[in-house]
């Protein structure tokens, strides 16, 4: 059995570094002398480097926490994914890549830095939710494009037409 | 032998919150960097924040204005200041002591350095995140390797010359988005954004508003400017259709009118906009770290 000062946790920062202030505070709570990880992209090395004690992983991506870019980590006892709002709405590429790493719980760490479970059922059901979302609104945003590039041209040539083509708007 | 240090102007713009503004007023007050201006820009509060600033600070500069004119008001405190770097601040955040002489010695040493961002802590947790517990305090700036970054503007530095030629954040935005319209245009000007971890500010960053719409109202219409005012054309379109995407994906998913409405509120905003397109470098736009789901993410 491993001892509780051996457990590993890892965040992914997925938050503003003012949230993930508050999270390692809860997170130093709820896992009492566990070893904390935090993983970030590059920009937030340095910063992450304020919290001391705290392992910073640097995620090798310019790109956000996908599926498509993952990363090798040891096994970790929990992963925890921050999250800016409540019920964590927009945070799916983040859910679907804590599910890649290796760990024996996951949880979402909320604004008001509630902890929930994260489990592969509670992220599948939210990516099947949004794939039906997602395809209607693709069918939606189209004809929505066009219109926001007819009313574009048509105030565009206005523009030109009033500073008398001395004003390039392309 | 005696150097003159470089004046530096500290910009706030305060809306309601007397007691945030009397502890930040007075935390500057303490700074031991002396060669301050200090400008509180008062946006129509009506709490007697005006009232207090004038009573208990007699060498704070104060501006008054009748309405809340959003981040228009910083541009009215950039015009009167006089010193050659400005501090930008929110009504509810503050510097670190010795954060301002270490900014204006970032500036000294890199001309080239147009804007100093902070790392803007919370200051609810002040004691676990206060830089004197770093095992690793550095002072280099952050490498964002190849993108750019915008910042945070409840701490941040500026050139003054810089303010003179962009004119600062841009008035039609009101609230949000307007640090990276102005990164943009700042770094369009071949000037730099860094990160310094030893700059550290703290701000009362609280969740109590989440319910409400105006955040992603105002970040989502400002997105749809930011692409538009400043982005080259392929990039606009790409990053417009990506936007509008969300909107209707969020609209749906979180059950919300607001996206459809920021939607509709950018377009009606679109001819004032498009008078002030001037497009950035294309490399520039296409290195500018941006969230495009992060309008999306801070409601419900």
């Amino acid at each position: 059995m491993k001892a509780e000062n051996s457990r590993r946790v890892l965040i992914i920062r997925s938050s503003g570094f003012q949230h993930i202030d508050k999270v390692i505070v809860m997170v130093r709570q709820k896992f009492k002398s566990a070893e904390i990880s935090i993983l970030t992209h590059v920009h937030g090395k340095e910063l992450a480097a304020k919290y001391g004690d705290v392992n910073v992983l640097v995620y090798p991506y310019k790109g956000n926490f996908s599926v498509m870019r993952p990363f090798k980590t040891v096994n970790y006892d929990a992963v925890v994914v921050p999250t800016g709002n409540v019920t964590g709405s927009g945070f799916l590429n983040v859910f679907m890549f804590a599910l890649t790493i290796k760990a024996k719980e996951r949880y979402i760490c909320n604004i008001k830095t509630d902890f929930k479970s994260l489990t592969t059922w509670s992220v599948f059901r939210t990516a099947i939710k949004g794939g039906v979302i997602s395809t209607a609104s693709m069918f939606l945003a189209i004809p929505a494009a066009i219109v926001v590039f007819i009313i574009w041209h048509i105030l565009g040539i206005r523009v030109i037409k009033k500073d008398k083509g001395k004003r390039k708007y392309g | 032998m005696i150097f003159e240090k470089p004046l530096v102007s500290v910009v706030m713009v305060s809306y309601n919150r007397k007691e945030d503004v009397w502890e930040g007023l007075v935390r500057l007050l303490n700074q031991k960097y002396t060669a301050l201006e200090i400008i509180v820009v008062e946006n129509g509060s009506d709490d007697g924040t005006a009232e207090m600033v004038r009573r208990e600070f007699h060498t704070v500069r104060l501006i008054s204005l009748h309405e809340n004119t959003g981040v228009s008001a910083y541009n009215v405190g950039f015009k009167t200041a006089c010193g050659k770097y400005i501090l930008i601040l929110d009504d509810d955040s503050f510097p670190e002591d010795g954060a301002i002489e270490k900014m204006v010695g970032k500036f000294e040493q890199d001309p080239l350095l147009g804007i100093a961002a902070f790392d803007v802590r919370d200051y609810y947790n002040y004691r676990e995140t206060t830089g004197e517990i770093s095992l690793k305090p550095r002072q280099e700036a952050v490498s964002a390797e190849n993108y750019m970054m915008s910042f945070n503007g409840a701490g941040a530095g500026i050139r003054k010359e810089i303010i003179d030629i962009t004119g600062g954040y841009p008035d039609e935005f009101f609230l949000y988005f307007n640090e990276t319209d102005l990164a943009l245009r700042v770094l369009n000007l071949g000037f730099k954004i860094e990160f310094f971890p030893d700059l550290v500010s703290y701000h009362k960053n609280s969740p109590s508003n989440r319910d409400s719409t105006r955040a992603p109202f105002y970040y989502t219409r400002n997105l749809f400017w930011v692409f538009w005012k400043n982005y080259p054309q392929s990039l606009m379109w790409a990053n417009t259709f990506k936007l509008i995407y969300h909107c209707l994906y969020y609209s749906m998913e979180q059950r919300t009118g607001v996206y459809l409405k920021s939607l509709a509120d950018a377009v009606g905003g679109l001819g004032h906009i498009l008078k002030k397109r001037a497009p950035v470098k294309k490399e520039i736009a296409k290195n500018m770290r941006i969230h495009i789901t992060s309008p999306f993410t801070m409601y419900r």
